[in-house]
């Protein structure tokens, strides 16, 4: 928009300079063309009726006549009055421009006067004696004759005037030409001014309109067109209303579209609602299946063992065996203490109700994680065929909950040790800035990045985890993770990808009382 | 005598342990009736035992199992493991006389009907059954099948 606008208003400069060139050249010509009129018709007359001798010879053949009024001298001096005459009237002629007539009307006047004074002296020559013509010599005719003799002067001096003023006419001219040059350039300015400001006009209320739209386009929809632009009274003026309307049906479409939205958000509020306690009950539901499994399997066994007691039939076996038999009856009772003590655990992690309370200690942490490894794990390891390490960089000794500390470092090896066969599982110890860093590394079958997503959530398996022993309860994870939290710590998780491996980062800061408020 | 060998498919060794002793235990009551107890503890081991040995004559079967492998038969999901080793005995013709016990803890009608479906002989809860019960069973099941060693 402003660049065509830009280039209309060059093309009107271009036209306007045009113009401007073409009347200078014609105001030119028309001066020189008329000046040169005067000039040249002045010099004619003067050359060609040779005026100032005519007069010089008309003032002496006017003596010579007055010494001697014969009619030889009489005709000698009627020929340059003639002369005169003529010249008078080819100046009436000739000179057709008003100004310049009026100009040498001076002139003609006195080369009349003088005319009719001689004339008139001629008169009283021929009226009064001849040789009465000494007393025209008198102090009294005097003047007369000093007339005459002043009246040619004075004819000259005309003829000089007239020549001064074709000079001035020749300067007006000039004058003119400037002034009309002047009057042009400022004609020019203002044409130019004036369609600047009118193409002003004409574009700051496209441009209002056009910056107007552009900030619509960003989305911004909260403003007018203004009342400036609605009182245009020209197509603009229509074009600002309509934008207006335009505006108004936009904010109400889009305030209506809102409004839509908005409720859509609620359903959607309410669907995610609704969805998370389906997925709620979902989980519960393979949660209490998962659990239910579990909990039979170890009943089952009490259930089993314990008939061969009520019926009698445990004395078919050896004695050494029958203390196997009772023991299985113990260990399955414990695999059932501890599913309800997992549950128990996470139910109340997950509430928190409960005010957790720490057993703070001392903890040499290689020597805990060597303890729990003789104790718990070592045989597991041995039937896994998967070997265990321990680097220890720093041997950390920090100020932490035991009992916490160790269901922690339990729950990563017991998973390490589940997901890993053939493998190994490696724990380095670290030191850092008052933290203890426990990072349990195994070859296992690995996490993807679903998996490492949903790692520490409640019930949360990992599909390969699944697969490879189906009857955990996605428990382990989650109580670990909000264990770890209670000893204000963080765990991480690193894993390549599918079948490279898992690796567990804890730390767990020496114990701060203060961060428990 | 009759000899009656018996696959166990269990993933818990608790429970394989005390079906061995109930049938060193509560074999004795079953005079004319010798058992011979095979144990397969997942997927893969179990596709082992019936692609290589003679067929049982009956399998006990849990159905939550692990698969045994990473890798291999990744396509079923551990609650099928049990359905596709079920699946397996009852296509092929080496099985014809192979009763099934599906032997589960999961307690539900669906899981009871698609076993059914399937072709499984017997269905028991496990902690619903007494070891002497499921022993009971399987006589009867090789019985009205004639599957003996």
């Amino acid at each position: 928009m402003r660049t065509q606008i830009r280039s209309q208003l060059i093309k009107a400069f271009f036209i306007i300079i045009a113009v401007f060139f073409a009347t200078s050249v014609s105001v030119i010509t028309i001066h020189f063309v008329l000046v040169q009129n005067y000039k040249n018709v002045l010099n004619k007359l003067i050359t060609e009726y040779s005026l100032s001798d005519t007069t010089s010879n008309l003032i002496t053949d006017y003596n010579l006549f007055f010494k001697n009024p014969s009619s030889e001298n009489r005709q000698q001096y009627d020929v340059n009055v003639q002369k005169i005459i003529d010249f008078l009237k080819n100046l009436d002629t000739e000179i057709t421009n008003p100004q310049s007539k009026t100009d040498y009307e001076g002139l003609k006047n006195t080369i009349n006067s003088v005319l009719v004074e001689t004339d008139q002296g001629i008169q009283s020559v021929l009226n009064n004696d001849i040789s009465g013509t000494s007393a025209h010599y008198n102090e009294a005719n005097k003047k007369y004759l000093f007339v005459k003799d002043n009246s040619a002067t004075l004819i000259i001096d005309e003829l000089k005037n007239a020549q001064q003023l074709q000079q001035k006419i020749q300067i007006f001219y000039l004058l003119g030409l400037i002034a009309m040059i002047l009057i042009l350039f400022l004609a020019v300015g203002g044409a130019l001014a004036f369609s600047v400001s009118f193409a002003k006009k004409i574009t700051k209320p496209i441009i209002k309109l056009s910056e107007v739209s552009s900030t619509i386009a960003k989305g911004q929809i909260d403003i007018d067109v203004g009342e400036d632009l609605l009182k245009e009274s020209n197509e603009i003026g229509v074009l600002a209303k309509s934008f207006n309307e335009m505006l108004i049906s936009l904010r109400t479409n889009i305030n209506n579209l809102n409004k839509a939205n908005d409720k859509l958000g609620i359903k959607n509020q309410e669907l995610e609602h609704l969805n998370d306690i389906l997925e709620g009950l979902k989980l519960k539901t393979e949660f209490l299946q998962i659990i239910n499994h579990q909990l039979r399997t170890p009943i089952s066994a009490m259930r089993g063992y314990l008939e061969f007691w009520r019926t009698g039939k445990y004395k078919n076996f050896p004695p050494a065996k029958q203390e196997e038999m009772k023991t299985n009856i113990i260990i399955a009772s414990d695999q059932l203490a501890g599913i309800i003590n997992s549950m128990v655990d996470a139910l109340e992690l997950e509430t928190e109700k409960k005010e957790i309370k720490v057993d703070l200690r001392k903890i040499n942490i290689k020597q805990l994680v060597e303890e729990i490894y003789e104790v718990d794990f070592e045989r597991q390891f041995k039937v896994n065929k998967t070997s265990f390490e321990i680097n220890s960089e720093k041997e950390p000794e920090i100020l932490s909950d035991k009992n916490f500390l160790s269901t922690i470092i339990s729950n990563l090896l017991d998973n390490a040790l589940k997901y890993t066969h053939n493998g190994k599982v490696k724990v380095g110890l670290n030191f850092e800035n008052d933290y203890a860093i426990i990072r349990i590394e195994d070859t296992g079958i690995g996490l993807s990045e679903s998996d490492k997503a949903i790692l520490f959530q409640k019930f949360a398996r990992g599909e390969e985890a699944i697969k490879v022993s189906p009857t955990g309860s996605g428990l382990g994870m989650f109580i670990t993770r909000k264990m770890v939290e209670v000893l204000h710590g963080e765990i991480t998780v690193e894993s390549e990808g599918r079948n490279k491996g898992s690796t567990f980062i804890i730390k767990i800061p020496n114990y701060k009382s203060n961060e428990n408020n | 005598m009759k000899t009656i060998k018996i696959l166990f498919v269990e993933d818990e060794k608790l429970l394989r342990t005390l079906f061995e002793d109930t049938v060193t235990g509560f074999g004795e009551e079953y005079k004319d009736y010798n058992f011979e107890m095979e144990t397969a503890i997942d997927l893969k081991s179990s596709f082992e035992y019936l692609e290589e040995k003679p067929a049982p004559n009956i399998v006990i079967l849990d159905l939550r199992l692990p698969t045994g492998e990473t890798g291999k038969n990744k396509e079923i999901p551990e609650e099928e493991n049990g359905f596709a080793i079920l699946r397996l005995i009852k296509t092929d013709k080496k099985f014809l006389n192979t009763p099934v016990i599906v032997f589960t803890n999961l307690d539900d009608r669906e899981t009871e009907y698609i076993c059914n479906k399937i072709g499984a002989d017997g269905f028991m809860i496990k902690s619903k059954v007494l070891p002497s019960e499921l022993l009971d069973t399987i006589v009867k099941l090789a019985e009205r099948k004639h599957s003996f060693s």
